[in-house]
Order: structure tokens, then sequence, then C-alpha cells
């Protein structure tokens, strides 16, 4: 058994998490204000996943533009760099509208890229 | 394709003698080596135009520096730089200072400088409330002006160009050759000029220059000064400085004529005569200084810190050295234009100008010489329905691009179509102010990109934010 | 020049903006707002990363998306948006004039909110020697040039400050192939969120150096390197520390400050702490009519909280602006004086004034005076000026507490704290409030 501090990043308030750890299991969690930091903390010792955002290319109505994008869930953290390739490729020329899916399974991860903005 | 007079440098004394030659029917060029003129000690300088109370009677400084002072009322109006009357303040501490205000009283008579008198504490104390109540007294030099100076030498050289100067940017002198009486060829990076008489206004680099022409009369070396550029909250009028020590005039309170104020300088000799980095100890210097004559300055205020070198040549009296080479005729000097030189400059282009008639250059009036420059509209300064009719007529000029000191896309882009267009984004700062205030180009720098970019036909990542090969941004992200 | 009149005039598209407009329109006719940019949604758009709206949508937003919504709310409004419309000057009689692509415009107002929102803290601000080339950028320019013009600020990048933007930006170049040398910062503790140190830093492996602070920044033509030291308790630096860190440009991140230009030429008294106007516990600045929220009254550390504020300002503003109108209809019958109506608005009594003063470790208050009944409930928001460890929060009226915490807690002066005071906490108190940590 040990025990592991971890900062729960699930929102701005930034939990002080002590996780203990059995087996390589997460068996407890203490320190967090809301049932997220829980369930933060097992995923944050298996398999880290983070929100991705970025922008992509896009050429509308004869405009180059870039269009803020985010992938729909957190993706794991290890498919970053790959998930970035892919976004980089992708080129956008028609209207967009907020929550328009972009890509699917970006990376492989089963998560969507969406549009964060309306761009007609 | 021979040119009569080359002249090596674009600073306040390069740009003002182009503007005096522009009067007569010579083929003139300018050969500067930046991206724009006025990039090295012009830019540099607090732009005080002192009336000449300063310079010990009988150096050449003394002789200069008043008619030039007064010549600046009617440049202003001819070429449309902006002037604003504040009168210099030199401020006493002690008796000892009271007696060197009373010499400087002595040099302001001798040297025929107007309109100086003596303060006592009240009547001091009255003009400027907020100053020290340890100022016992000061010498009030009336008729100070003061100037942006890098408008001033853009205002020289357009009307230059306008009647017939040419102007070589990004020309870098590399070598010049004499091939005979009246006979020279100078090279740059890539272009070679030939010309009958050269004047070497290359400020730091002037000995570099002469060493070219084989003259090896002088050495110039730098006076690093520290300035800090302050917003527009200095409770003052006047420019104040203490009284001088030997080298320099002192830490000065300076309002300039867009409404914001400068701590102006340190001085000190500097190593290496490049060297424009500013210190942290020559700022703390200058935060001394403010204090010393405002109790109350909040150094909060501060936007800007930069530095400059004053050239200096060594061994010549801390004067000005202006005179033809004995070893090379046909090469003029105009080294060391240290303070006042942007003061005294319309007056040493005359006195070139009369070198180079003595030198056997002939000087025919040009029928056609226009001394009217129209500078291009300051939004800023306009009244609501002159800012209207101006909208009315493009509306680019209702578009504002520089949101801390009102500049519109109009603006901008006229001063990168006018003669001596802004190719910079730098450039366009000192034309326009936009990215001078106290943002410091924080929310308009990618606005002037864009600008530059569609208006010199070029892609934004070739902009240059000032130096030759040193663009603002890298590349595109995506696409 | 054209001139138009609304009841209120909301200076400022941002989500400050945005949110008072329309709050406002819910209670008057016509309202108004006047952006500078050609979008609205103000510095939002450029946020791209994710953090938002989790307060007030209950639900995790990236910045375009909470500014879209907005967007999109006052879309279904008859709300009137100049865009592209720069405010050169306000009056105190709340005449507006404004420069446009359609030429110079005043809008007469019976009220008016300013949500400027802020602008960065510059090299200048600190004065960091040195030369002056190519490279120096504040971190929000380059989240501008990256997020929404597409180019690259350079190709290694030395950030300095660990205020939110700056830690944002640091991930945001790395994923974008951009080297991020480290991150520097002057105090010995971070500025922004943990959230932000872990996500954006401690992910990627990049350095964070506390107690460090760029002393030089070096090269003639475009940024060749900073020279950076280690800074002793009075946050000076360390001679003998200094060290060459190569790169070829430097991201500022070193605070934020409110853009009051235009409130000090309306006249509106200004709080030396906090940069922004001394307002009223409805949002009124010290000029009658002109109401003041979000990061221009002072900066905030989350978006929700600028709405929540300029919710409360579009409202006051609004009801300021029907009582100029029915004080207005009252005397069209014996006087046409607008003057004359105009005073008759508002609420504020000097007589029934309470001072608000920030105590010991509380660096100021929002607000800095109280008009008893005014509002439901007082909004106090204030910050310390440097952690502090365990403590409460006390508000006394003389020798009596009329506010305590319940609960210690740890105090840092990267969060906004808040406390609500009910008019019964109030009903007693006569001319000053203490607001301190005991």
């Amino acid at each position: 058994m040990k025990e592991v501090t971890m900062c729960c990043t699930t929102c701005p308030s930034g939990c002080a998490l002590k996780v203990m750890i059995d087996n390589n299991e997460v068996v407890s969690v203490e320190g967090n204000n809301c049932p997220r930091g829980e369930k933060f903390a097992h995923k944050e010792w298996i398999n880290p996943e983070r929100m991705l955002t970025s922008t992509v290319y896009a050429v509308i109505n004869g405009k180059e533009l870039l269009i803020p994008v985010k992938s729909k869930e957190p993706i794991p953290r290890k498919i970053m760099t790959e998930a970035m390739k892919e976004i980089q490729e992708i080129e956008v020329n028609a209207p967009v509208k907020m929550g328009d899916v972009i890509k699917e399974n970006l990376a492989g991860s089963g998560v969507e890229l969406v549009a964060c903005k309306t761009v007609k | 394709m021979k040119y009569d007079v080359v002249i090596i440098g674009g600073g306040i004394t390069g740009t003002g003698i182009a503007h005096e030659l522009a009067k007569y029917q010579l083929k003139t060029i300018l050969l500067e080596s930046g991206t724009d003129v006025a990039f090295s000690a012009t830019k540099q300088n607090g732009g005080v135009i002192h009336p000449g109370y300063d310079p010990h009677p009988g150096t050449l400084k003394a002789k200069l520096n008043p008619p030039g002072a007064r010549m600046y009322p009617r440049l202003s109006k001819e070429l449309g730089f902006k002037i604003l009357p504040t009168g210099t303040l030199v401020v006493a501490y002690s008796d000892q200072d009271l007696k060197k205000v009373d010499e400087l009283m002595d040099n302001a008579r001798i040297n025929g400088v107007e309109k100086v008198e003596r303060l006592d504490f009240e009547q001091l104390h009255n003009r400027e409330p907020h100053i020290s109540d340890k100022a016992l007294g000061a010498l009030l030099a009336n008729t100070t002006v003061m100037v942006d100076p890098f408008e001033v030498a853009i205002a020289f050289m357009e009307n230059a160009m306008q009647n017939g100067v040419e102007l070589g940017l990004c020309q870098k002198v590399r070598k010049i050759e004499k091939r005979a009486e009246e006979d020279f060829v100078v090279y740059t990076q890539d272009r070679q000029y030939e010309t009958r008489f050269i004047v070497n206004a290359a400020g730091v680099h002037a000995d570099d220059v002469a060493a070219m022409a084989g003259i090896h009369e002088y050495q110039v070396e730098g006076r690093h000064g520290n300035l800090c550029v302050l917003d527009k909250v200095l409770p003052i009028h006047t420019v104040m400085f203490p009284c001088p020590g030997p080298d320099t005039k002192g830490i000065a309170l300076i309002p300039t004529v867009s409404g914001n104020f400068l701590i102006g300088s340190t001085a000190t000799m500097r190593e290496d005569k490049y060297d424009v980095t500013n210190d942290a100890h020559g700022i703390d210097e200058l935060i001394k200084g403010a204090k010393m004559l405002l109790p109350d300055f909040d150094p909060r205020c501060i936007i800007r810190t930069f530095a400059g070198q004053r050239p200096v040549v060594l061994n010549n009296g801390n004067d000005f050295y202006i005179r033809e080479s004995e070893i090379v005729k046909g090469f003029i000097h105009a080294a060391g234009i240290q303070s006042p030189g942007i003061a005294s400059s319309p007056a040493i282009a005359e006195y070139v100008r009369d070198l180079l008639a003595n030198a056997g250059l002939d000087l025919k009036d040009k029928s056609d010489y226009n001394p009217y420059r129209e500078p291009i509209p300051d939004f800023s300064d306009l009244s609501l329905e002159e800012q209207d009719a101006l909208i009315k007529k493009d509306p680019a000029w209702g578009k504002i691009v520089c949101r801390c000191e009102t500049v519109p896309e109009g603006e901008i882009i006229a001063a990168i179509h006018s003669t001596l267009g802004a190719r910079t984004v730098e450039g366009v700062k000192r034309r326009t102010r936009a990215g001078m205030g106290r943002c410091q180009s924080g929310f308009c720098q990618y606005k002037v990109m864009q600008i530059l970019s569609r208006e010199l036909g070029i892609p934004e990542e070739q902009v240059l934010f000032e130096e030759q090969g040193a663009q603002v941004l890298y590349g595109k992200i995506k696409g | 020049m054209r001139t138009l009149k609304y009841d209120v005039v909301v200076i400022g598209g941002g989500p400050a903006g945005l949110a008072a407009a329309l709050k406002a329109r819910e209670k008057v006719e016509k309202v108004a707002v006047l952006e500078r940019n050609d979008e609205l949604g103000g510095i939002l758009n450029q946020c791209i990363h994710s953090g938002f709206g989790l307060h007030v949508f209950k639900e995790e937003l990236t910045g375009p998306e909470y500014a879209q919504r907005y967007v999109d709310m006052v879309a279904e409004t008859d709300i009137s948006c100049y865009l592209n419309t720069m405010v050169l000057d306000v009056t105190e009689d709340k005449h507006v004039v404004a420069m446009s692509e359609d030429g110079m415009l005043v809008f007469e107002a019976s009220s008016v909110v300013l949500a400027m929102g802020c602008r960065e803290r510059t090299r200048g601000q600190i004065r960091i020697p040195g030369t002056r080339p190519a490279g120096v950028f504040t971190a929000g320019l380059a989240q501008r040039y990256v997020n929404l013009e597409n180019f690259k600020p350079g190709s290694r990048v030395v950030i300095l400050g660990s205020g939110d933007i700056g830690l944002i930006m640091a991930r945001r170049l790395t994923l974008e192939g951009i080297k991020v040398v480290g991150v520097y910062e002057l105090m010995p503790y971070a500025n922004g969120l943990y959230r932000n140190i872990k996500n954006c830093l401690d992910d990627f492996g990049i350095p964070l150096h506390l107690s460090t602070t760029v002393t030089k920044i070096v090269g003639s033509k475009r940024v060749q390197a900073v020279e950076v030291s280690a800074v002793d308790e009075n946050l000076k630096p360390i001679p003998g520390t200094e060290e060459i860190i190569p790169c070829d440009t430097v991201l500022l991140s070193i605070g934020l400050i409110p853009e009051n230009e235009l409130s000090k030429k309306a006249g509106i008294e200004l709080n030396p702490v906090t940069n922004g106007p001394k307002v009223d516990n409805a949002l009124e600045t010290s000029v009658k009519g002109i109401f003041a929220c979000g990061n221009v009254l002072h900066v905030h550390d989350l978006v929700d909280q600028v709405t929540k504020e300029a919710e409360d300002a579009g409202t006051y503003a609004a009801e300021y602006a029907a009582e100029c109108a029915a004080a207005q209809q009252a005397d069209a019958a014996v006087s046409t004086d607008v003057e004359t109506a105009a005073e008759a608005c508002g609420t504020s009594n000097a007589e029934t004034e309470i001072a608000v003063i920030p105590e010991g470790m509380v660096r100021y208050t929002v607000p800095t005076r109280i008009c008893a009944n005014r509002t439901p409930v007082t909004k106090i928001k204030f910050r310390v000026g440097r952690p502090v460890e365990t403590a409460k929060i006390r508000i006394t009226s003389g020798d009596k507490v009329i506010f305590e915490s319940k609960k210690a807690k740890k105090f840092v002066p990267s969060i906004m704290e808040n406390v609500n005071l009910t008019a019964a906490q109030l009903a007693d108190v006569q001319d000053e409030i203490k607001v301190t940590l005991v």
C-alpha cells in the first residue's frame, strides 16, 4: 500500500487528492470536493486523459482562417501527438456550426473532434 | 550617372543636409545602412530643441546651436512636423547651482540666445507647482520647443526626395575609393556610386567610414544614455533639467509633442559604441533623477525604456567635428554630432553646404524647389467634424488599429504609401504612433502586420520588425 | 456625424458587455453594444483552451464556445451591436463618441456600462533591461498570432511569468511543435491555477523556475538569448546567479491591467490598487449612470465571475435608465429640463453610504462603498496581497462582527474571494465596514 498525492484537474478548483494505491490499483481517494475527483484519480493512475483543444485550417467563402476545435471528451494523454498530427492535416471548406463534428475517432480514441465556433 | 554629393548616414544630420542640398541643382543621394532613416542616435534622442544657452562660447556648438534652434518654428510649418513650445528650466538646488545658472545666463547672452531669464523660488514654483521644494530657483529659457526627432528626419528626407534627392536604404558602405580629384566611388554591399563629393554623417560609424577613404583624423566613441518613456500623466509643462555636469546636461523630465513624457538621460562612455543595451542601474538612476525634480514621481507610469549612443569625437573638446578633410579633399566630415545635434541640425546643414561650396561645389538655385511637405493627417489630432469628413472620403480612416493612440487603418496606409514610406512594424510606429502607447503594440501589432503585408504585397511572415533579416513571425501554423 | 439614442449603451462586446446587454434588455427597450473589433466575444475568441463555463453553464467549455453561446443569445434579441466601432470619449452626461467606418457616431445614453476589459502589462512596465530586438511578445499577442492569425511567433521560446495565459501558451506552443525552454517566475510561488501547471507544464516536461526572472534581453536584430537571474526575498536579482538561455522569442505573462482610459476621460474616480473604477454595490461608478463590470473593474480569475458581475451591472444600469425615463415623463408636464430629470435618477444618497475598507492581508475590495437597500444582496469581492496559509474572513462594523466565515482556509492572490451580505447584516452599520482575515 502506498500513498500518492495528485491535483485533480477536472475543474479549476484543483482539489489536492490523497490517493491510496495497493497492488497498482486505486483503493481510496480523499480530499476531493466532488465525486468527479474519485473518477479522476482512477483514470489518472491508469491512463491519464486530457481534453485536447487546437485549431483546424479552413478556407470558407474564399477566406483563410482557423477554426477552434476540441476533443468532445478527454482523450488519453499518450495519443496527444498522434491526434495533433491528424489535426494538422485537416482542411475545412464549408461553413461550420459550433458542435459540428470535424473528425470522427480522433487518433483511434473513439472521440470526435468538434468545432467550437460558428463560421458562416 | 555621377553624383555631385553622396551623403553617408540618414540620421538628423544627413537628412538635414539632404534637405538643404535639395534646394540646388545637384544630383544628390543619401545612403543609409538601416531599413529607415533616423535609425540610430536620432531615434534614441529626447527631442529637446535646446535654444543654445548651454554650449561654451567659441565652440562650433555655440556657433550652430542658436541659429539651428531658431529655424525650427519655420521648418515645422514648411515641413509639417509637430513642435511643442515648452521652455526649459535649469533647476538649482544649491548656491553653487545658482552660480551655475548665472554662468548659463552669461553663456546665453554671449551665444545670442533670447528670452532667457532667471526665476526665483516663487516664480519657479508658480510655473511648476509640483517641482521639489528643494528647488531654489532656475534658469528659464522661453524659446525651447520639442520635436519628435524621427518625425523631423523623415520630414527632411521626404521633402528632399520630393525635390529630387535620392535615398538608398539598406545601403551599408563597405569601401570608398578615390580615383582622382572630385572622383570618388562609394561601394555598398550590392551597388556602387560615383560622386564628386562625400559628406560623412555616419554618426558613431563616422570614423569607420572616414577610414575607408584613408582618413584617420579622429576616433568616434559612444556616450551611452538610458531613457524612459512615460504615460501621459506628469503634471509638468516645461522641460526640466538639473544644473549640468561637465559632459552632460543631467537627467531631465521632458514633455513630448505626443503628450507623453521622457526621462533622459544617463551618460556613460561604453567600450562598445554600438551597444544600445539599457541597464537596470541606468534606469534606477533615471528614476532617482525624476524624483529629485518631482518628489511625487511614480515609476509605474513608465511604459518603455531604451538606450542610445551619442557619437563623440575624442580629443575634440566635446565639440562637433565638421570640416573638409585635410588629407582627402572633397570629403566633408559632419561627425561627433552629439547633443545639441537635433537643435543644431538645420544650421549644420547650411554650414556643410558652405563647406561644399568652398570645396568647389557650384550651388545654383533650383527654380522649381518646393519648400513645403504635406504630412499625413494625424487622426487623433483632428476635430470630430474633420475626422468624420476623412472617414466619409475613405472608410479605412474609421477603422481603428491602435486603440491607445487612436490610429486608424487609413493613417497607416498613408504612412506606407508616403514618399518615404514605412516598410517595417517600427517604421509604421514612428510615422503614426501605432504601437507606441501604453499597451506597446500588444493589441495592434497583428493588425499592422496584416496591413504591411497587404500594402507591400509580401507574405506576413516576411514583414520585418525593424532590422533587415529580423522578421516578426516564423511562418504558418497550419495550411 | 450621426447621433443615436439608447437607454443603455454598453462599451465592449466581450463576455462582460454581452452579459450586461442581455440583462439590461430584460428591463429596457433600447440597448446597444459597441465593439472595437470585427467580431463579438472579445478575448475569449483566442482562448481556445477549455475551462470556461463551469459555474454559468455547469459544463466545461472552450473560450470560443462560451463566447458563441452569448453571441447566439444576443442574436436572438433586438440589441444593436456595432462592430468595428471604437469609443473615443465618454462624457459625464453620458454621450458616447465613437469612430466607425460609417463616420463618427454620438450615442446619447441614459446609462452606460463600461466593459472594455483589460490589457497586458508590458516589458516597459517591469523595465527588463537589454536590447529591443524582434521576438518579444506579450503572451496574449502570441496567443492571437497562434490561434487566430495562424502564425508562429518563434521557434524557441522563453516565457516570463507563470500567469494562466503564460502557462496555457506554453502548452499551446508545444502542441504546435514550438520548443518552450522554460517558464520563469519572479515570485516564490506560481501565479496560475495549479491545474494549469500540471496540465500545461508537467504533462510536457516544461520546467517552471520560481524566484527567477529575466534580467536582460540579448540580440541586436532578433532575440538571441535571455539572461535570467535568481532573486532574493526582496525580489532583487542576486549577482552571480546570471545564466544565459538561448532562445529566439520571449513571451511575457506578467499581469493584466484594467483598461480605464475612457473612465478617466469621463471623470470617474479610480481605485489605485485595482486600476479600475471605484463602484458601489450596484456597480455604479463615481459618475452617476455610468456602471462598470468585468475586467475593466478589476481583473477576474474566471469568465463565469465576469458574467455574473456583468449581469448585475446590466440590471442596475437598466434600472437607472428606466428611472430616468420615468422621471423625465413625470417632469415633462412641468419642465423639459433633462438635467433635472437626471438629477432625480439613481438611488445613491451620500447620507446612507457605507465605506468598505480592506484591512490587513485584504488588498482591495469591490465595491468600495455600499448604498444601503440599493441591492437585495451586497456582493463583496476581494483578493489577498500574498498567500495566507489558513485564516477566516471577518467583516466588522466598529466593534461588531457582522460576518465571519465558518471554516478557516487557504488564501492566495490568484483567487478572488466572495462574501454576500444581506440587508439584515448591514442594517445597523453606520459609516464603514472593514474586511479582514483573522
